[in-house]
């Protein structure tokens, strides 16, 4: 690792000073699970490295009254997998955090981290697009919100500009929606080949869903969304040829990539057999 | 407000019970403070990218990489290694030896604190919560069936609840 400035910052607008003022050569550290072992390899160098460790503002975990959470960037993925209240309210979203990496990398690697990094594969992403989450982001300019999805803007690249600092994920939660999360991945610490999520409100009373979300990771270079998919299995009755018809959207919907973990041609005919498997789970009400 | 400020940095932070403080670069990675600086070396230096867990030591009771951790970012912390022996490591030592859990003993002190983290908080896990437990450790000698029956032989121990007999 090359030599580096450090900064421990203790307030947002302190860190979104000290990034203005070497905007280019800082670099954020979260929790640092992806950042430190790159700048072990040296594939990054910052000249100074601002630390958001100990501004307790990106801690908290807000609960609105209208059912919506805020979840401050540097929440970890072990608070979110293991906290009572997400689970129960958002189940989907508990289960993504428990399936990145292990509980070593869970126990220090946070939300706002996790997405900035936007590691091809990683698994939030596609839950939160599938929730119509959005990302609030912070700089000495002011603050702006995005839509997840326009968050992902290429191979590990975001719309973050380097004065930027992803500062909260705000997600709406509501209620009595099917909600699921299905991986598919080599070894369960692997990032997924095929993160399928779907987020959908019930009509019919179970039998049909009506506003369908669906998110896709690990298949491209970026999380997307697959809304010719969603269309698909809006409200007709969820019967295995609607099922079918969705599955075969999706695989063209997609636009696969090969790496060694596996090939576009295997990538798109696995996201035609894990959206299928995501319908009928959350048929089932299972999250997983 | 906080400048950059330079290079040096004081720490301070308590290792295996002992208070400890130095003045540090802040590129040290916790695990090459514990090993150079403090010379604990039984957290071991192994992919250095967070996935084999040979560098694993108890951060607040917590496993974490070592090698994917700042030593500055640790400051106020208490870290465990393998040399803070207490009782649940010592029973853990023992029945890794006891099943044959244990051969080449590079990722042996990563795996044993893992364990003893996870029977703090969960004192009778099946052996999937087991596995997840160590998914961030490789072992790439015994296999994990003796390194799981090891680690539910000391849950049995400890909860006075066990059938499994140690066996050498």
């Amino acid at each position: 690792m090359r030599p580096f400035e450090f900064a421990e910052p203790t307030t947002l607008s302190e860190a979104a000073a000290l990034l203005a003022e070497r905007a280019g050569e800082a670099r954020l550290l979260a929790g640092g699970q992806s950042l430190l072992p790159m700048m072990s390899a040296k594939l990054v160098s910052p000249g100074l490295l601002v630390s958001l460790g100990r501004i307790p503002e990106l801690r908290q975990i807000t609960w609105e009254n209208g059912g919506g959470v805020r979840i401050g960037a540097m929440v970890t993925q072990r608070t979110l997998e293991r906290s009572p209240e997400l689970r129960q309210r958002c189940p989907v979203l508990a289960y993504a955090a428990s399936r990145i990496a292990s509980p070593h990398v869970r126990n220090l690697g946070t939300l706002g981290g996790n997405l900035a990094h936007n590691l091809a594969g990683s698994d939030p992403p596609a839950v939160l697009i599938a929730l119509d989450a959005r990302v609030v982001i912070t700089s000495q300019r002011g603050e702006r919100v995005l839509p997840i999805e326009q968050l992902f803007t290429g191979f590990m690249e975001t719309a973050l500009e380097p004065d930027e600092i992803l500062s909260e994920i705000q997600v709406p939660t509501p209620a009595l929606a099917a909600q699921v999360y299905v991986k598919h991945c080599v070894r369960d610490v692997d990032p997924a080949l095929v993160g399928i999520a779907i987020v959908a409100m019930d009509a019919d009373g179970g039998s049909a869903w009506s506003k369908v979300r669906i998110g896709v990771s690990g298949v491209g270079h970026i999380p997307m969304r697959l809304r010719r998919s969603e269309t698909a299995l809006s409200g007709g009755t969820l019967d295995e040829r609607r099922i079918k018809e969705a599955a075969r959207i999706a695989m063209e919907e997609v636009d696969p990539m090969t790496d060694a973990h596996g090939s576009a041609e295997y990538r798109r005919k696995m996201t035609g057999v894990m959206l299928g498997r995501a319908v009928k789970r959350a048929i089932a009400r299972e999250a997983r | 407000m906080p400048r950059a400020t330079g290079l040096a940095q004081a720490v301070q932070l308590t290792v295996n019970g002992k208070p400890q403080q130095g003045v540090i670069e802040p590129e040290t990675l916790l695990l090459d403070y514990l090993r150079d600086h403090l010379e604990l070396t039984g957290a071991r230096r192994g992919c250095e990218s967070g996935y084999c867990g040979a560098c694993t030591v108890l951060l607040d009771g917590q496993p974490v990489h070592s090698c994917s951790v700042l030593a500055v970012t640790s400051r106020g912390s208490e870290v465990q290694t393998i040399e803070g022996t207490d009782a649940t490591v010592r029973l853990l030592q023992e029945a890794f030896v006891a099943r044959g859990a244990i051969q080449c003993g590079y990722c042996t002190p990563g795996i044993i604190l893992t364990a003893k983290a996870l029977l703090a908080e969960n004192p009778r896990p099946s052996d999937v919560e087991v596995r997840v437990a160590i998914s961030g450790n490789i072992c790439r000698c015994t296999g994990y069936v003796k390194i799981v029956e090891a680690i539910q032989a000391v849950a049995a121990q400890m909860t006075g609840s066990g059938t499994r007999a140690v066996t050498r």
